[in-house]
């Protein structure tokens, strides 16, 4: 029992320093700055209590280049060079603190470092906890000189096992393990407060700020999960959910309820929105995200550079891999497992029907869930979740929704009352998600419906791109109730979803026209309303759906003609977006290289050769800014688009509420 | 109901000293013209509503030019023969008078009357060489724009017979008689080709009006009652929205127009046309000026109604003989000359209260879509072009 | 002549089956019929060049009817009539100044002929002729005799058949007149061959090093303008919108790859997507109206919007044959085409709904298929001609050069 522990517990603390030594290959530039700084402070606490850990950290973090002015042992560990992409960079801003013998070189890190720490953080935090452990294991595994680590890392077998073998990490990460490593053993709150205290000093307002924030939310957490999980929160709880609470509560006293509530929100807001998607031109990471990868993808020997950032994978062979493997991975739950195939595949489209379909599978996998001995539910379920989620990414990068579903779900586990019994909780969160699904989608879908229908009059031309289920919804029902109206489809390569609706439309007898984007110019001057789905709402009013309705829109604004979104509130999200390039996914291009057309495919052995220069590319979505949006349709009513912040403010308040 | 509003021309001509006094103290830039003209011309203009304006209502049949006639007569502070206090009423003959001949014809532009006027000048005049004729002409000219400054096609006519008078002076003309009378025949001709440009005006727009379409339309103007007319005869299916046209409700004369012509009209108000905008398919409106940058300078409305078409993304045609293009270059809307008139409010306005009586606004260029020119269908940069080749 | 006759209607068959794409080749297969047309045709001696003109006219207005939205048809149509009453005019002045000069005699054919001098009257008509010649301006308006101005062609054309008919050596006149035009027609197509080269050469002057440029649909003009660009040891990126359903965009890419440009296809949705990343759109016109406007591959005005949102220049390539000196009304419509819904949608798939005119009682179903896209002038920052660059709002300048006034309807 007690090397159990000990097994899982290194793998919390190896996380944790995992994380802060791997932060310096991410590159600086992550989209969401501000939130940064609470989360890292956070999730950084353990290492940063140590001051040797702290040094190794220190060339992107804040604390520990505060940890290095004090601490002269810093000096040594702090040069030691990070290579990955971005190493060189750092090198010289070591090099520079190095002859400044001051933390300044860190402050001027300030601005690119926590970032990448929290992309870092969050990215891992989402997906792949399952296999961070063993990541972590595997590096410490593989450093010669790291005898602690390498005891641990045999003492966590199962996941590491695997991973020994793979060639090491850069040697700064080594070393940062071993240091981390060693760290352990040092209480954690006592430096962890000094640590926080001097940085209050030293850093910016907002910085201060936001650690206070931190600190106050883990406050509330620790508050908010009871005292069961006092005991095990210290050293066995893996996620990073878990984690924070372990940290306050022993520290800070309990403060008032609304202040507990705000905390919570706050909490809320910082721990689980950053999840972006993980930047894949930073090579470290993509080795190891391949490296834990359940689904084997092969890099797309052609990748456009502008979007280097975004997996590109090749497609085909994963497929099969996957559908072999499916006996022989047991870490994934077989309803998961299915999903993803299916989201692979392609064979479920559309955000609500993969978010359903991914939620009944957790539900499903909920179901089957035993709590191992010795293991809290709630750790371990979130872990295994994340190790879920990690796969379905793999499978296919998740939608904004889906990220949002999944943040629901932890929220509830971690919300669980400590006094229930296993079948309770499950029994709680199953009903938790089947509400979820009922109230955010299904009936949200209803709601929506309704409003929407009030704004088609008879004689209209209702346009709409490829194919939302919500529109759909909306034509079907509007018909039903015997308003006269003509449709028109438009539609696009490669994935002509529009066919798909003009098929059901058709069937039911609506008036019909299709076209595809192209002709949207010459279509657009009959249409006297737009009506668009959406994959995503972000706090500034951006858009984000499928590839092309950034044009409709615009085309559609050009002609005045008026542009409703239908989108339910839970696929709202708080981050902005301003362009198409940063956050997206790719799909196959080889949907794009293949045409039905007899013309090409005789020149196509003789572009073989070339095909160095020649790229293609799939974007699956694209970004509409907020000024074509005429009205968005949602659960909570018709509001405009500079009304999306007060309705996720809302929406995160009830949620919390539940 | 039309002549019974009329009235106010005269009632506001009592009225109009001390509104156009509180004018000048308020905006001393843009006085009335009858304080200005007073002030600076040697033959001022008595009469405190611009002359453009009163063509305008008497072509727009508002007031007949009978009863204008009596109006004038029985506004008219001097006799008839004051207005020959011009350099040239040496003779009995004025410029001026000729041209009121001319203008109070109906279906005559303003522009052919004044050549008209001028042709005049040159008949009654006694210059034995070309140069004298020039020189003569110049002064008529100068009379007839100073006269009314706010008119631009009358200036235009004025600059564009001026013109062509000096080129065929310098051209090949040697012979002063036959100079002369090669002058005189064109400005005869001048007439025709006013009426035949509304004709070709209409004929190059039929291409643009389609089955189906819906076009607003502002004021009065009678190119576009050409086009229009011209439309419904071709059998064009079309439906017409028309502008009230406050406050000389020449909006409600071509609405009624069109009606005996069977062709579907809607009245609105004027400030109706933002929204009414998104039925409509294009604008049509006339001009009684093309400005240098291409711009035009017509009724008041016009610029707001371009503004809501071009916000709208609908094309906003201009009708307009080539002859109005002047050479003007507004940059704002207080650019150019106010041209005044009155306006009847139905509630009494108290003298206190300033009114905002300018008749017409400048309609930048960018706005507009295309011209309708019996030059031919023109983008407004082409304006610029024409008026550099004609004056170069 | 039969031949002639069998050529046009071949040459109509196959623009009525839309057999030839690309406006270019259109352009030289019809200036080379016009050639045989003025080759072929016996003219007779008075009044040879108006019987030169009626002759191009009848088949212009066959091959015009033939497709009315090649537009390149009309264009070169109306350029080779400009060129016959060019040519026609230099003739005639030629003619007045040598009989003014040299020959007596014939001075007094005209003299006897004409009432008044003729000294007078020949600059008159060369200035009325002229006049045809341009669009009519407000100089004309007063200017020139006053039948020109009423009656702007019969007036030269009829004092130029005169002098002509009058002439002694008719038959050297006729011969030279004829021979003078088919050079011009010549000229004209040497100009339609070559203006890709004239285009691709000012492309030096616009792509800069590592460049992002869009292009849609597949243009000759814009191959070579990128390739020309290739060549100056410029590197840059070129995307390419596929412009479903025609995939035209994949055999651009593939050209272009071949020529060793670094390319990229993306779908046609993801247009306003990349527009940000994009440095310059440049695309080849259809045909250019005289107003700015840009008639271009179905899908351009949308990459125009968009360009126009993110301050993108939009470059229009247009060589001199795809000027049309037509103002636009209601182009998308009326200057477009429907294609097959066969393009879009599988036969059979949706066969049971779509409408055949049986008025079967099923719902109907339309596709719309479009292959035009009309982008308006103020959406378009730059015309790269074979004469230069050029404003939008300088394109009737450029038409007014090309074409007669008197050609514009046909």
């Amino acid at each position: 029992m007690d090397t159990r522990r000990g097994a899982l517990a290194v793998p919390k603390v190896r996380r944790v320093g995992f994380f802060t030594s791997i932060e310096p290959p991410p590159d600086s530039q992550r989209p969401n700055r501000s939130q940064s700084g609470p989360v890292e402070a956070t999730t950084s606490s353990s290492p940063l209590s140590n001051s040797p850990s702290g040094n190794l950290i220190s060339p992107v973090l804040i604390p520990p280049s505060r940890h290095r002015s004090d601490n002269l042992t810093s000096r040594a560990a702090a040069p030691v060079p990070v290579p990955g992409p971005s190493a060189f960079r750092r090198h010289l801003a070591h090099d520079r603190s190095l002859h400044v013998g001051s933390y300044n070189p860190a402050d001027s890190l300030l601005g690119t470092s926590p970032p990448s720490s929290i992309g870092e953080f969050s990215e891992d935090s989402v997906s792949l906890f399952g296999f961070q452990r063993s990541d972590s294991a595997k590096l410490s595994s593989s450093f010669p000189n790291g005898g602690f680590d390498l005891t641990l890392a045999v003492r966590a077998p199962q996941e590491s096992e695997s991973r020994i073998a793979n060639s090491s990490a850069s040697q700064g990460i080594k070393k940062n393990v071993e240091v981390s490593g060693k760290s352990e053993t040092v209480t954690t709150q006592s430096k962890k407060e000094k640590e926080s205290k001097s940085l209050k000093e030293k850093t910016s307002k907002a910085e201060r700020r936001a650690i206070q924030e931190a600190q106050r939310a883990a406050k509330a957490a620790a508050k908010g999960e009871g005292s069961r999980r006092a005991e095990d929160s210290g050293r066995a709880n893996p996620g990073k959910a878990a984690k924070q609470p372990q940290l306050k509560k022993e520290k800070l006293p309990v403060t008032s309820s609304v202040s507990e509530k705000k905390a919570a929100v706050e909490k809320e807001r910082k721990m689980d929105v950053p999840q972006t998607q993980m930047q894949y031109d930073d090579k470290n990471r993509v080795e190891k995200a391949k490296k834990r990868a359940v689904v084997e993808q092969t890099e797309s020997k052609n990748k456009v550079e502008l979007f280097l950032h975004l997996p590109q994978y090749e497609r085909g062979n994963q497929l099969l891999n996957l559908s072999s493997n499916i006996f022989t991975l047991d870490t994934i739950h077989h309803a998961v497992y299915k999903v993803g195939l299916l989201h692979l595949a392609g064979d479920i489209s559309g955000d609500n029907a993969r978010c359903i379909a991914m939620l009944q599978a957790f539900q499903e996998a909920i179901q089957d869930y035993t709590t191992p001995p010795k293991k809290d539910l709630t750790m371990d379920l979130t872990a295994k979740i994340n190790g879920y989620v990690s796969f379905l990414i793999e499978c296919r990068p998740l939608s904004m929704s889906m990220g949002n579903a999944i943040r629901f779900l932890k929220n509830q586990i971690r919300k669980l009352p400590g006094n229930l019994s296993e079948s309770e909780a499950k029994a709680s969160l199953c009903s938790e998600i089947g509400r979820f699904i009922g109230e955010k989608i299904v009936l949200a879908d209803k709601v929506i419906v309704q409003h929407a229908v009030t704004k088609i009059r008879d004689g209209e031309v209702l346009l709409t791109y490829g194919y939302s289920c919500v529109v759909e919804m909306i034509l079907l029902y509007a018909h039903e109730i015997g308003k006269k109206f003509r449709v028109v489809i438009v539609d696009s390569r490669p994935n002509l979803e529009g066919q798909k609706l003009l098929r059901r439309l058709v069937t039911r007898g609506l008036d019909c026209t299709y076209t595809h984007i192209n002709g949207i110019s010459y279509i657009m001057r009959e249409a006297t309303r737009v009506f668009l789905g959406a994959s995503s709402i972000f706090s500034n009013g951006t858009l984000y759906s499928r590839v092309g309705t950034a044009c409709v829109a615009m085309v559609a604004n050009a002609f005045s003609v008026p542009v409703i979104v239908c989108c339910e509130a839970y696929k709202f999200h708080e981050r902005v977006l301003l362009d198409s390039i940063c956050s997206n996914e790719l799909g196959d291009p080889d949907a794009i290289a293949n045409i039905p057309s007899f013309r090409t495919n005789a020149k196509h052995s003789k572009t073989m050769e070339n095909k160095k220069n020649l790229q293609y590319l799939n974007l699956m979505y694209d970004s509409t800014p907020s000024e074509y949006i005429s009205m968005i349709v949602t659960d909570y009513g018709m509001i405009p688009p500079t009304s999306i912040p007060v309705i996720v403010r809302e929406y995160r308040r009830e949620h919390l509420l539940l | 109901m039309l002549r019974s509003s009329a009235s106010f021309i005269l009632d506001k001509h009592l009225n109009n000293k001390p509104i156009s006094i509180t004018h000048s103290i308020d905006s001393p830039p843009p006085p009335s013209t009858s304080m200005a003209d007073e002030n600076s011309n040697p033959n001022p203009n008595p009469n405190p509503i611009s002359a453009y304006y009163q063509t305008r209502a008497a072509h727009h049949g508002i007031v007949t030019s009978g009863w204008l006639e009596q109006a004038q007569a029985a506004v008219r502070r001097y006799p008839d023969h004051d207005y020959s206090s011009s350099p040239d009423s040496r003779r009995p003959f004025s410029v001026i008078e000729e041209f009121n001949n001319w203008r109070q014809q109906p279906d005559l532009a303003e522009a052919v009357a004044a050549i008209r006027a001028l042709a005049a000048v040159i008949r009654a005049s006694e210059a034995t060489t070309m140069m004298e004729l020039e020189i003569e002409l110049k002064k008529a000219s100068d009379t007839l724009k100073a006269w009314d400054t706010t008119s631009i096609s009358l200036t235009a006519g004025c600059d564009l017979f001026m013109r062509y008078v000096t080129r065929t002076s310098a051209l090949e003309f040697e012979d002063f008689n036959s100079a002369k009378s090669r002058v005189l025949e064109r400005a005869e001709k001048f007439g025709e080709i006013s009426c035949k440009a509304r004709r070709m005006i209409a004929m190059l727009s039929q291409d643009f009006i389609f089955d189906g379409c819906t076009i607003l339309v502002h004021g009065f103007s009678r190119v576009v009652f050409e086009i229009l007319k011209t439309a419904a005869q071709n059998k064009k299916l079309f439906r017409v929205l028309c502008t009230e046209g406050r406050p000389d409700k020449t909006g409600v004369m071509l609405a009624n127009e069109l009606a005996k012509l069977d062709v579907p009209v809607k009245l609105l108000i004027d400030s109706a046309v933002a929204y009414s905008m998104d039925e409509v398919d294009m604008v049509f409106v006339g001009a009684d000026g093309v400005v240098e940058s291409g711009g035009i300078i017509n009724m008041m409305g016009t610029y707001q109604i371009a503004l809501v078409a071009h916000g709208m993304n609908k094309p906003v045609y201009v009708a307009a003989e080539s002859y109005k293009f002047a050479r003007l270059y507004p940059l704002d809307q207080k650019d150019l000359e106010p041209a005044l008139r009155p306006i009847d409010f139905d509630v009494p306005v108290l003298p206190k209260v300033d009114v905002e009586r300018s008749a017409r606004d400048y309609t930048p260029p960018q706005y507009l879509t295309l011209l309708f020119t019996d030059l031919g269908v023109l983008t407004p940069s082409v304006v610029s072009d024409e008026l550099i080749q004609l004056y170069l | 002549m039969p031949d002639v006759q069998s050529m046009v209607v071949e040459f109509v068959n196959k623009l009525r089956k839309r057999k030839i794409e690309g406006s270019q080749a259109t352009a030289k297969y019809t200036v080379e019929l016009l050639r045989s047309v003025i080759s072929q045709h016996r003219v007779p001696h008075a009044n040879q060049a108006a019987a030169l003109i009626d002759a191009v006219k009848a088949v212009g207005e066959q091959l015009v009817a033939a497709n009315p939205v090649e537009l390149a048809v009309g264009n070169v149509v109306r350029r080779v009539l400009h060129i016959i009453r060019e040519e026609d005019l230099s003739l005639t002045t030629a003619a007045m100044a040598g009989l003014d000069l040299l020959d007596a005699s014939d001075d007094d054919d005209e003299d006897n002929c004409k009432g008044i001098g003729y000294p007078a009257m020949s600059a008159a008509v060369v200035a009325a002729a002229r006049s045809t010649l341009r669009p009519p301006s407000l100089q004309t308006l007063l200017e020139g005799t006053p039948e020109s101005a009423t009656v702007p062609y019969t007036s030269s054309s009829g004092a130029d058949s005169e002098s002509k008919s009058k002439s002694a050596d008719k038959s050297s006149i006729t011969r030279k007149l004829k021979h003078d035009v088919i050079e011009g027609v010549n000229q004209l197509i040497h100009e339609i061959a070559g203006c890709h080269e004239q285009i691709a050469e000012q492309a030096i002057e616009h792509i800069h090093q590592n460049e992002v440029i869009l292009t849609l649909g597949s243009s000759r003009t814009v191959l070579e303008f990128l390739c020309a660009a290739k060549e100056k040891k410029r590197s840059f990126r070129v995307f390419v919108a596929e412009g479903a359903p025609r995939y035209q965009g994949h055999l651009l890419a593939k050209e272009l790859v071949a020529r060793g440009l670094q390319t990229t296809v993306i779908t046609d949705s993801a247009v306003f997507a990349m527009i940000s990343r994009v440095n310059m759109v440049i695309i080849g016109a259809h045909a250019v109206m005289a107003n700015g406007g840009v008639i271009g591959p179905v899908g351009v005005n949308m990459a125009a919007l968009a360009a126009q949102k993110h301050a993108v220049p939009f470059v229009v390539l247009a060589g001199s044959h795809k000027l049309c000196p037509l103002y636009p009304h209601n182009p998308e419509v009326l200057l477009n085409e429907l294609r097959s819904p066969s393009e879009l949608l599988d036969f059979g798939e949706f066969s049971d709904c779509l409408d055949f005119g049986a008025g079967s009682g099923s719902p109907l179903l339309q596709v719309v298929n479009p292959t035009f896209d009309y982008v308006p002038p103020n959406l378009v920052s730059l015309f790269i001609t074979d004469t230069g660059g050029h404003n939008p709002s300088y394109m009737y300048r450029l038409i007014a050069d090309y074409y007669s006034a008197d050609d514009l309807v046909m």
